[in-house]
């Protein structure tokens, strides 16, 4: 996996630790097809903008909104593209 | 102690711990959501340094809180106006201001020697995220809607963002809301943050969790960098 895909992965994964309290213990089990949208309780729409900032805030990027639709939250897998998007162009 | 201060006709609490204490910071808390699940952190902070003979205010901002006052009346400068009068009615000297995220926005309120910051926030971010809410919510409903359309609703009329009801002159204010400039400023940041600060603590952005954790170390190392810091 190239380098910074991993640490995108690394940081997506932290936020959801730190954001949504989501233990290490069940972290380690998600994979890229695990769902998250609709899956996770912790994951409601006041959760979903703190954890969208939290992104911005560690990755150093802007996230426009108008370009957030429900598709990116569908998987772990959807989430990690979209920030390696953002954070690698 | 809780005391009252009176603002504008209202009565409003502010929590006084280590009054006789020689040295005396304010501390101005987040607003809104943010306010309530720092609270624990704060006062967990209040009282290590009130071990460490340092007395600290913590007010309730007009609106926030306990507060008696309606959402639709808060104003970035009406805050700044009821911290002015907190101070004056405190009967002590303040020696520094502590602001947590957006309460840096108003850490001019108050004449001190030193400011000190945790994660600030300007009044754009802060309008960002409560933006960024409304609309996850809006989507989660099934409603389609857009940033801009919201905006241009929220500048002729009342909106509901993140579970308060704001007013036009409301976001005006956030959407020009810089941070104030001073000479003696000290900003902490949580580490893994991407933005400049004097130095990085160790724990979980808390405002942001739904239910939050009560870290006591984050705390510790909170009040230590106060102490630290405060003017001798």
């Amino acid at each position: 996996m190239h380098e910074g895909v991993e640490i995108v992965e690394h940081t997506v994964r932290a936020v959801l630790h730190d954001v949504l309290g989501i233990s290490q213990d069940r972290l380690a089990l998600f994979d890229e097809a695990t769902p998250l949208f609709g899956a996770l309780p912790e994951l409601d729409s006041m959760a979903v903008a703190g954890l969208l900032t939290e992104l911005e805030d560690r990755l150093g990027i802007i996230i426009e909104d108008d370009d957030v639709d429900g598709e990116i939250f569908d998987t772990l897998g959807s989430l990690v593209r979209f920030a390696t998007d953002k954070a690698l162009g | 102690m809780i005391g009252q201060y009176s603002f504008s006709g209202n009565s409003e609490q502010y929590l006084h711990l280590g009054r006789k204490h020689p040295r005396q910071i304010l501390i101005i808390p987040p607003f809104f959501e943010e306010m309530n699940r720092t609270r624990w952190l704060l006062l967990a902070a209040m009282r290590t340094l009130d071990e460490a003979r340092i007395g600290t205010i913590l007010p309730d901002l007009p609106g926030q809180n306990e507060s008696l006052v309606l959402d639709s009346g808060i104003s970035i400068g009406m805050w700044g106006a009821a911290l002015e009068r907190l101070a004056a009615q405190s009967g002590v000297i303040i020696d520094m201001v502590a602001a947590f995220r957006s309460g840096a926005l108003l850490d001019d309120a108050v004449d001190c020697a030193r400011r000190w910051r945790m994660s600030p926030e300007d009044g754009p971010d802060l309008l960002r995220q409560l933006v960024r809410t409304r609309l996850a919510a809006d989507r989660e409903a099934g409603l389609s809607t857009s940033k801009a359309l919201l905006m241009a609703q929220a500048r002729h009329e009342n909106i509901e963002l993140a579970g308060v009801e704001m007013s036009p002159a409301l976001i005006q204010e956030l959407e020009n809301a810089r941070l104030p400039v001073h000479d003696e400023v000290r900003t902490v940041r949580l580490e893994g943050s991407a933005a400049p600060a004097d130095t990085y603590l160790s724990g979980k952005p808390l405002w942001r969790q739904s239910e939050p954790e009560e870290d006591h170390w984050l705390a510790q190392q909170i009040a230590a960098d106060l102490a630290g810091w405060v003017p001798r």
